[in-house]
């Protein structure tokens, strides 16, 4: 058995290997489409389908927690929409402590990926910073469809 | 959890049909506050496989695990060139522990073989609580990744048995006898 605890280096082998097959960045980029409904789907998706962005919020403050992460989550239900200050990520910090791997290059694009289509099938669309994810660092908000766009200031908090 | 919350009340054109309270909410979380354990990434990581093995095949799976087994892995062989069998015995009871399921661990250990016996697998017993059958691939967790660490220090490994059911299993490394 490999533990939960392990899965993080798995993954980044995984979409090493993914790429290293022939089909490069993009196919690991078709995985994580295909993982994200698979995955969500248990957890996620039912989630945001009943409750909208508090599912969301749900999600994230039980994953984020079970994860460890070091990070501030501000919830503006009122506004329909939710941010998080990634302070430091456990997955990449995790990978950047295995000083004897080499993590896939772009490991922290599975975010941005992964829950996209979940989260758009159900109104709700997201937006991140991703440039400290070289020190496991990002931010991001989850915000209502309809709303156009995310409130000033989620990049702030 | 700080809240900063305000009544709303009304319709859109001020009649009044509901009453609830909407409450902003900020969530602060370092990282020594919760323990590492979050057992969803099981079923990623059976998702993982299930994908390999879809596109690659089976010798894909194994082609996978075992790169992962060998690169992430190093530090334990390390442990094993100064440690021996015990070396291993710890790290596989380790596992365990991480899980909070070290009860379904028993290990016996001589100067040529551990045996390792599992009554139930914690991924597989999260995943069936889940509701998730877990893929044909994922019993390689087992039999590949013990391979390729067996390989990399020149062990030998048996898989005696693997239950798909619940991920119950008996295994054994043993040094080769030339």
């Amino acid at each position: 058995m490999v533990s939960c605890t392990e899965f993080i280096p798995m993954y980044s082998e995984l979409f090493k290997y993914i790429d290293d097959k022939g089909g490069g960045h993009d196919a690991v980029v078709r995985y994580w489409e295909w993982v994200g409904e698979e995955y969500l789907r248990w957890n996620l998706e039912p989630l945001v389908r009943e409750k909208g962005i508090e599912g969301a919020w749900e999600y994230w403050t039980r994953s984020l927690s079970e994860e460890a992460c070091d990070v501030k989550m501000v919830f503006d239900p009122e506004n329909g929409q939710m941010m998080s200050h990634m302070r430091h990520c456990p997955s990449k910090g995790h990978l950047l402590e295995y000083t004897w791997m080499e993590p896939y290059y772009d490991y922290c694009g599975h975010c941005a990926v992964l829950y996209k289509k979940t989260l758009n099938d159900n109104g709700i669309s997201q937006a991140g910073d991703y440039s400290g994810v070289d020190h496991a660092e990002c931010r991001s908000v989850k915000y209502l469809t309809k709303n156009g766009k995310p409130m000033e200031g989620w990049d702030k908090i | 959890m700080a809240k900063a919350g305000r009544k709303i009340s009304g319709g859109r054109f001020g009649r009044k049909k509901e009453s609830r309270t909407v409450e902003k909410q900020v969530i602060d979380i370092k990282a020594e506050d919760n323990e590492y354990l979050h057992k969803d990434f099981h079923i990623t990581g059976d998702n993982g496989l299930e994908y390999v093995g879809m596109k690659y095949g089976d010798n894909g799976v194994r082609e996978y695990l075992t790169r992962f087994a060998k690169a992430f892995y190093k530090p334990l062989f390390g442990a094993y060139r100064k440690e021996g069998l015990k070396a291993l015995m710890e790290q596989q009871q380790k596992l365990y522990e991480a899980e909070k399921m070290p009860e379904v661990f028993h290990a016996e250990l001589d100067d040529d073989c551990l045996t390792v016996t599992v009554d139930r697998c914690p991924g597989v017993t999260f995943m069936k609580e889940r509701g998730k059958t877990p893929s044909r691939w994922y019993k390689e967790l087992t039999n590949t990744v013990n391979m390729a660490i067996a390989d990399e220090l020149d062990l030998g490994f048996s898989l005696e048995y693997y239950n798909e059911e619940d991920g119950s299993c008996k295994y054994r490394y043993f040094r080769r006898a030339f």
